[in-house]
This record gives C-alpha cells, sequence and structure tokens, in this order.
C-alpha cells in the first residue's frame, strides 16, 4: 500500500509520457458546459424546493425507490464495462474490448427499458409534468438524462462496432472519447438520484 | 472579379456574423425590452401595458432587427463556401445542410419578430390577441430551433473530419461546443408546455442558457473563421484553381 501510494506520488510529481488526456479535448469541453447546464437545473431545483417542501417531500414518496435504485446499478455496472472495455483495447484484446462495450451497451438498453416502466407506473397513477413542480423538475431532469442515456448507447454500439474490427493496437482516442461521455451519464444519474429519490 | 476584391467580401461576410450579433443585443435584447422576456404566466393586460410603455423601443427595435438578422445570410454563405473547400467533390451534403440551417434560422427569427412588430403595430387591440401574438413570437424561437441545431452540426462535423486543411478552421473544442450550443436549444421546446419556472420562455433553460450559447458561439466560430481566413491569405490558397 505504502508502495503504491510513493508511486503515485512519483507518476503525480514527473508525469510519464503516456500520461495524456484521454480522448479529444472536445470532449471535455462538451462535458464540462453540459454539466453546468445539469448544475443550473439542480441548483433551481434546490431553491424552488425550499418554499415548498411539504409538497416536494410528499411528491418524493409517491416515486418508486427500487426503480431509482435498480437504475444507479445498471448505470455503475454499465461505466465498470467502459473502464474494462478500454483496458482491454489498451492491451490490444479487441474482441474482449468490443464484448465488454456489447455488455455496457446492454445495460444502457435496461436502463431505457426500466425507465419507460417507471414512466408508465407514473403516467398510470394520473402523475404528469404538469401534477406539480416537483414532478416537472423529476420528468424534465430524467428525461434529458435519459436522451443522454439514448446517444450514449448509440455511442457504445458504435464503439462495439468499430472495436470489432480493430487489428493490432488500436487509437485509444474515440473509445476514450466515448467512454468520458458515458462516465458523465452515470456521474449525472449519481447526482439525480440522491437529488430525487433519496434528499428528506 | 480580382483577387483583393474576393478577399473584401469575404471578410465583409465573416464581420456580418459579428455585426448580427451585435445589432441583436441592441435592437432586440435592449430596446426590444427582451431583458428580461415578458413572463408567459401574466395576465393578458400585462401584455398590452408591456407594449404600451415601451411602444417606440420596441417597434423601432424589432423593425430595425428584422433588417440586421439578414446579416446572418452572408456569414452563413461564406461558411458554406469554407465548409466546401473541405467536403470536396460534387456531393458537399453538410455544406448544404449548414447553409439551409442558416437561411432558415433567420426565417424562424424573422417571423418571431413580425408577431411582435404586428402585436405593436396596434397595441390597443384586445389584450388577448396582444397576449396571442406575444406568446406566438417566442413559440416560433422556441420551439422551430431544429434548422439552427442542425446548420451547427453540420458545421461542427464537417470542421471535425476536415483533411485538408494544414491548419483546422476551428481547434477541437470549438467544434465540440458548437455542437453543445446546437443541443441546448432543445429543452427551449418545453416552453410550449411550461408557463413558469426555469423551463418557461422567460426562464435558465428556456430562454438564458439557449440564447446565450447561440450568440456565444457565433463569436467563437467567427474568430476561428478570421483567423482561417487570414492564413490562407497569407499561403496564398486564393491563387489554387477551385477544384471540385
Amino acid at each position: 500500500m505504502s508502495s503504491e501510494s510513493t508511486g503515485l506520488a512519483e507518476s503525480i510529481a514527473s508525469p510519464s509520457p503516456d500520461r495524456h488526456l484521454p480522448g479529444v479535448e472536445g470532449v471535455w469541453v462538451f462535458v464540462f458546459a453540459d454539466m453546468v447546464v445539469f448544475a443550473v437545473m439542480f441548483g433551481s431545483f434546490m431553491a424552488d424546493r425550499q418554499s415548498s417542501l411539504l409538497l416536494y417531500e410528499q411528491s418524493r414518496q409517491a416515486l418508486n425507490l427500487d426503480f431509482g435504485g435498480i437504475n444507479t446499478l445498471i448505470l455503475l455496472t454499465s461505466s465498470l464495462f467502459v473502464v474494462l472495455a478500454i483496458d482491454a483495447l489498451k492491451r490490444a484484446h479487441s474482441t474482449r474490448g468490443a464484448m465488454f462495450f456489447a455488455l455496457a451497451l446492454t445495460c444502457g438498453v435496461a436502463f431505457i427499458i426500466s425507465k419507460f416502466f417507471e414512466y408508465k407506473e407514473k403516467l398510470e397513477a394520473g402523475i404528469s409534468m404538469l401534477s406539480n413542480d416537483f414532478f416537472m423538475y423529476y420528468y424534465i431532469m430524467t428525461g434529458l438524462h435519459l436522451i443522454h442515456v439514448i446517444v450514449g448507447s448509440v455511442v457504445l454500439a458504435v464503439l462495439m462496432v468499430k472495436a470489432k474490427k480493430e487489428r493490432g493496437q488500436a487509437d485509444l482516442s474515440p473509445y476514450e472519447s466515448g467512454a468520458t461521455y458515458w462516465h458523465m451519464v452515470d456521474l449525472l444519474w449519481i447526482c439525480l438520484f440522491p437529488l430525487l429519490y433519496l434528499i428528506r | 472579379m480580382d483577387e483583393s476584391t474576393k478577399i473584401l467580401y469575404q471578410k465583409l461576410s465573416l464581420y456580418s456574423g459579428p455585426f448580427f450579433v451585435i445589432t441583436f443585443i441592441i435592437f432586440w435584447v435592449w430596446m426590444g425590452d427582451n431583458m428580461p422576456p415578458p413572463h408567459p404566466d401574466w395576465p393578458a393586460q400585462a401584455f398590452t401595458d408591456r407594449y404600451l410603455e415601451h411602444l417606440t423601443g420596441i417597434r423601432i427595435g424589432f423593425l430595425v432587427a428584422l433588417i440586421t438578422i439578414c446579416f446572418y445570410l452572408p456569414w452563413t454563405g461564406y461558411v458554406t463556401a469554407r465548409m466546401m473547400r473541405i467536403e470536396t467533390g460534387h456531393y458537399p451534403v453538410l455544406s448544404y445542410l449548414q447553409l439551409l440551417g442558416g437561411c432558415l434560422t433567420v426565417m424562424v427569427v424573422s417571423i418571431s419578430m413580425w408577431c411582435w412588430v404586428v402585436a405593436a403595430q396596434r397595441p390597443e387591440r384586445s389584450s388577448e390577441i396582444t397576449q396571442l401574438l406575444t406568446d406566438a413570437g417566442w413559440l416560433m424561437n422556441d420551439t422551430a430551433y431544429m434548422c439552427t441545431t442542425l446548420q451547427m452540426f453540420a458545421m461542427a462535423l464537417c470542421f471535425l473530419a476536415d483533411k485538408k486543411s494544414k491548419v483546422p478552421v476551428m481547434p477541437n473544442w470549438a467544434s465540440y461546443l458548437t455542437i453543445f450550443c446546437g443541443a441546448t436549444f432543445f429543452p427551449a421546446s418545453l416552453t410550449a408546455v411550461l408557463r413558469d419556472g426555469p423551463f418557461a420562455y422567460d426562464g435558465l433553460i428556456g430562454f438564458w442558457i439557449p440564447y446565450a450559447a447561440w450568440l456565444i458561439w457565433m463569436f467563437v466560430a467567427t474568430y476561428y473563421l478570421l483567423a482561417d481566413l487570414k492564413r490562407r491569405v497569407r499561403d496564398g490558397e486564393q491563387s489554387e484553381p477551385a477544384t471540385n
């Protein structure tokens, strides 16, 4: 453990030549800007929540924690698969990389399906975006996040097909760019889940 | 046309982009009393009062902005020509998409302002009608943004795939910023349903972020397009025969 931490300190002090920004720089600009927009929504949600705590708490209790919890597990698992895929490609194991992208994509699709059932349950209970302010935020923030998941799933599918065709050491940049985006989608959910489902 | 005249017109076309942005801020935002925008949940009479209180400003503001919005066209024209140098061949589909998107953006924003000009023409009319025209103008902009989004996406995709320019027209981050700015318009569709809060047409997500993103993108893109034009003039690309 101590030798590990020394090694880490050394690598920070004198970065090795292969330390680099994962993916293209533009993806990081995109991720930062996108997260600012979500931060604005989170801030706006918290500010509005202060003025009607009781309504937000009552509405929160109508959410199905099982769906929220399963969604969280699905996305965390998918991020792990993406990490494993990048690691496999770094070692020039392109078939294994493609397989991990396929597993991550399966998680993405599972998330989309689970959200469909969650929305269906809410709508059948007569709860819509117009029911109250809490559900306006609930539908819009999870909806915008869902659009990110759909875009991310398409990206994962493209990377899976691309990885399959790789022979030898692949240029990691497009894979790392896609992975960075997917981790952001995961991170946004990690913020959304407690904000909507857990905060009392 | 000799080379220096051509370059002059190219420069004028590019500068017409920031010229549009500046006049838009002066006439659309400031004189047109759109900062902040009217609140969609106001009673109808409040819309009439707003026109009556700022009648001269609103009339001049939108009438001038209806003229200067067309400076978006030469800018779009230059970008199209520049994209075609990258997307060579007989099927420059991204360049055409960008061209069409830019042209239609002018129409969308024009129709929006035209609704407000109509409202200001007879402010003494029934306040429900004034409210309707104001709403219609905002929803024109806020729900028919996809032309602009496609224009921006096409431009970014073309510049990202550039294999011809020695120095990329825009750095990688600016192309991604273009995609992001185009994507910030999507939540504006919610302005058609929600009349209060951040997603309404006077809200943070419905107004401030997407409108700011559009104008910031124009400045960033123009900055790099001008630098690219300078490089082209210096390196003498102009003397090359146009190859298609």
